[in-house]
């Protein structure tokens, strides 16, 4: 019998502004098969699984459901196709009760807001599946715990009348062993229904756990379909090898480093990292610091002239991590330490790290880092403004005058610094951001994914920039999200899993393989020496 | 039905209906003094005349609980022109022959209250105009055609509609609104209408149709708006195109009082009715105590003020109890 195709995605491809987060995604999905779709961070994941599911459409590309063209417009119309979605981001009412949680995208029963006796069977047995004790169906969402509601999305996209294809995004991050084996019987269930299963995971133990019933391991880099295993030949060595993109990475590196050549800002701190002996001194102390109850505190020390880079998969704790550092963040346990003149000053807000030279600069530009109705210069100055008065007058030719020299020194491209910091490109920016820090005089710089959107260009130059400020004495604690990024500039690499440093890596063992391994939570990965210590 | 069905009916009810306990505690402290200073408002005939004064509030109060209960700052502030201008054309226009007949105005006033919800609901979801500022654009509109027609008080109402005052008829009215929302209560659009509120992302990925969620909520709230002219008309037996926008506000801070959250999603409309009864019953408390014109605005706001921010104070105390922060 020829196998079915459930749905055909055809050249599917979406832009964010300039990022391109798919591009040209074709890919049959067959009736009754499990698809494993895996990829870094960004790689696109999330992307298709809103494609398929209608939360936006395509830029161009289309899909085809039993041989007809279709556009979604809505996840209304994905889901009358016969499309159910658990996304990655837990999406309940918390202020309606468990039953009109699940049968909220239900079509069906008018008259039955808690009453008809069918709908609250059929919940109840969608429940019984997924919980060893089911909450009761009137008890409201917000009153359960994360996992609960998990499992209520999960149920919510079960109850779904016709389902032809089921897509899983990490559904199991927040859930325990035992639920994560309930959710893998439901797939099992799915697929006896001859229905196709997408399931995202970051698990490898996961992926080995389905391979009696998977059939593909679909796996994305870069908004690119990478190619795809038969579980028949996957191990985790050939999948890590097309996740990386390894034989291409050389490529990739070369390209830059031309690139950077052409730039007159040349690689050359890479030369200066293996020369130079630098003076390091520890400035910085993260002490008996957990995330969880069950998480093992561990003490971190920072030190100067030396950037350390946090690697993890999306929500492992990295942010909790380096924002725990400068007082934005308060850890279940443990407590940063500043030393200040060789003494030991303990964090315990923001404003207070800053006054002793700790400053942040977040992820989200736009929305926590620039004021995007204000100028240039006031971007600039904003914290400063108190320094740079008299009696409460900002004395505005000093402030230009610090300006200017930051302009020339970070190569910042500006025409009319009284513009709006929004005309400027999204790497400018973060040049203006890094200088209203810098401004400061910070012996410690946490920075959060700081090249994200920003052209390889400018990145280049921040690379550059942030290596100088590094040789010049300073700390940089730096989340980045890629890898390509952590392996060339950081001397000191903490991988975060599960809420808690799974390793640690120390120039020159950083490699792209070690630190996905360790997001991965591949065993066998060798601790760093400070981790051991600790423990 | 057995003793034990009856109590646990109760305590659902009551655990519906939580959100509005405080408002329900001031409403049984405000009947009780209002009791003690002037038993005359607790007899047969006084109650229909207070409940009957008290209607345009309580049905406005419930009018404006849908918009605001879509979410997304959705409220609006359009109804009470709205009873205004039903009350002109019940007293300039629709007062004689064929045209003075309750199958006239009935269903004018209705419809009236329909399209100037399906008005505010286009502007705000096809357009997306801030709630706020729809509303009050049509807000003004309305309260314009209205004193263009019939500048300040006076007209002449039917004979049909003298006779209602001070019946119990209009206390039927507000029964009547009631039973239509409760069997909207027990619709799959209550519970779109509440995931809207509650979150509009969320609802839209759930596959809700969000847009015509909130659509719908407007023109429910004209339709019951339509029912609240009607009953102002009964009250004042005359058009008054200046009664009405004093209404808006305060059916709104009714709303607020009655534990609804402006925010969206949490409340109903028990709580506005009881908000709507509280605020009554303090301007008879001021009334009664014969106080200025500054005296009683300045206790009204302050009574206000205070209320709401006891109402806001246990609603966060209980969301604190249930929000769990995720570490990442």
């Amino acid at each position: 019998m020829a196998e079915q195709a459930v749905l055909q995605a055809v050249g599917l491809s979406k832009s964010y502004g300039p990022t391109r987060a798919l591009q040209r995604f074709t890919y049959d999905f067959m009736a009754g098969r499990l698809y494993v779709l895996v990829g870094e961070n960004g790689s696109g994941k999330s992307t298709l699984v809103k494609l398929l599911g209608g939360v936006f459409p395509p830029d161009s590309g289309h899909m085809v459901i039993r041989g007809q063209k279709v556009n979604f417009n809505s996840p209304a119309d994905a889901m009358r196709s016969g499309i159910a979605v658990v996304h990655q981001e837990i999406f309940v009412e918390g202020n309606l009760s468990v039953l009109e949680n699940v049968c909220l995208s239900n079509a069906g029963q008018r008259l039955a807001s808690g009453g008809v006796v069918g709908e609250r069977n059929h919940v109840e047995s969608l429940l019984k599946d997924l919980f060893d004790k089911p909450p009761l169906l009137d008890e409201q969402v917000e009153d359960l715990g994360v996992a609960a509601k998990q499992k209520i999305a999960i149920a919510r996209a079960l109850a779904q009348p016709y389902i032809s294809m089921f897509i899983f995004d990490e559904p199991t991050s927040v859930l325990d062993k035992q639920d994560s084996n309930r959710v893998l019987s439901i797939v099992k269930k799915l697929l006896e229904k001859s229905i196709a299963v997408i399931y995202i995971t970051h698990r490898l133990d996961e992926i080995e756990a389905v391979s009696t019933m998977g059939y593909k391991i679909i796996v994305l880099r870069d908004g690119i379909l990478a190619g795809e295993i038969s579980f028949s030949d996957y191990t985790p060595s050939r999948l890590l090898a097309l996740m990386s993109g390894k034989g291409e990475v050389s490529e990739r590196l070369e390209a830059q480093a031309n690139l950077a050549e052409s730039n007159n800002m040349a690689g050359s701190y890479v030369s200066e990292r293996n020369g130079t002996e630098l003076r390091r001194q520890t400035v910085m102390l993260l002490e008996n610091f957990a995330l969880d109850s069950n998480k093992a505190a561990i003490t971190l020390s920072f030190q100067s002239s030396m950037i350390t880079g946090v690697a993890g998969l999306e929500g492992h704790g990295q942010d909790a991590l380096v924002m725990s550092l400068c007082g934005l963040y308060k850890p279940y346990s443990g407590r940063a330490f500043v030393i200040d003149n060789s003494a030991r000053v303990p964090i315990s807000n923001y404003k207070q790290a800053v006054s002793h030279g700790v400053i942040y600069v977040p992820r989200e530009r736009k929305l926590e880092g620039i004021l995007p109705t204000m100028s240039i210069l006031d971007n600039f100055a904003m914290p400063s403004y108190g320094e740079f008065s008299v009696a409460g007058i900002i004395k505005f030719r000093k402030v230009r005058q610090i300006f200017d020299e930051f302009i020339k020194r970070l190569s910042i491209k500006v025409g009319s610094t009284r513009q709006r910091i929004t005309s400027l490109s999204g790497g400018t920016q973060q040049k203006v951001l890094l200088a209203r820090w810098l401004a400061r005089n910070p012996k410690v710089m946490v920075l959060n994914d700081p090249t994200r959107g920003i052209d390889i260009a400018t990145k280049e130059e921040l690379y550059g920039l942030l290596r100088s400020l590094t040789e010049a004495g300073m700390a940089i604690v730096m989340v980045s999200t890629d890898l390509d990024e952590i392996c060339r500039i950081c001397d000191r690499v903490l991988v975060l899993r599960n809420g808690e440093v799974s390793a640690e890596f120390w120039y020159p063992n950083i490699s792209e393989d070690n630190i996905l391994a360790a997001m991965f939570g591949q065993t066998g990965v060798s601790k760093g020496p400070e981790l051991n210590v600790a423990r | 039905m057995s003793q034990g069905k009856v109590i646990q009916l109760l305590r659902e009810a009551l655990d519906k209906n939580l959100y509005a306990a405080f408002a329900f505690i001031v409403l049984v402290v405000l009947v009780i003094v209002n009791y003690v200073l002037d038993s005359s408002m607790f007899s047969t005939t006084g109650l229909v005349q207070a409940i009957d004064t008290a209607a345009p509030l309580i049905l406005l109060a419930i009018a404006v609980t849908p918009s605001i209960f879509s979410g997304h700052g959705g409220i609006d502030l359009s109804l009470g022109p709205l009873a205004g201008l039903i009350t002109v054309l019940a007293g300039t226009y629709l007062n004689t022959g064929t045209l003075g007949s309750p199958f006239v105005l009935i269903p004018v006033a209705l419809l009236l209250g329909i399209a100037l919800g399906a008005l505010n609901g286009v502007a705000v979801t096809s357009f997306r105009i801030q709630p706020i500022v729809a509303t009050l654009g049509t807000y003004l509109i309305v309260t314009g055609i209205g004193a263009h027609f019939a500048p300040g008080a006076g007209g002449n109402v039917s004979g049909w509609v003298k006779g209602l005052s001070n019946s119990p008829l209009v206390v039927l009215m507000i029964v009547l609104v009631m039973a239509v929302w409760y069997l909207i209560t027990k619709t799959r659009y209550y519970r779109w209408l509440r995931a809207v509120g509650y979150d509009d992302r969320s609802a839209y990925i759930a596959g809700v149709p969000v847009d015509t969620v909130r659509f719908t909520a407007y023109v429910i709230g004209g339709l019951f708006a339509g029912v609240a002219g009607l009953a102002l008309t009964i009250l004042i037996g005359g058009s008054d195109s200046t009664v009405g926008p004093s209404y808006t506000l305060v059916s709104i801070a009714a709303v607020a009082l009655g534990g609804v959250s402006l925010a969206g999603g949490r409340g109903g409309i028990f709580g506005s009715i009881v908000g709507a009864l509280d605020i009554f019953l303090i301007e008879s408390l001021l009334t009664l105590a014969n106080v200025s014109v500054f005296a009683f605005n300045l206790a009204y706001g302050a009574i206000l003020v205070a209320m709401v921010i006891i109402n806001v104070l246990i609603s966060n105390r209980r969301l604190r109890f249930s929000t769990s922060k995720m570490t990442g």
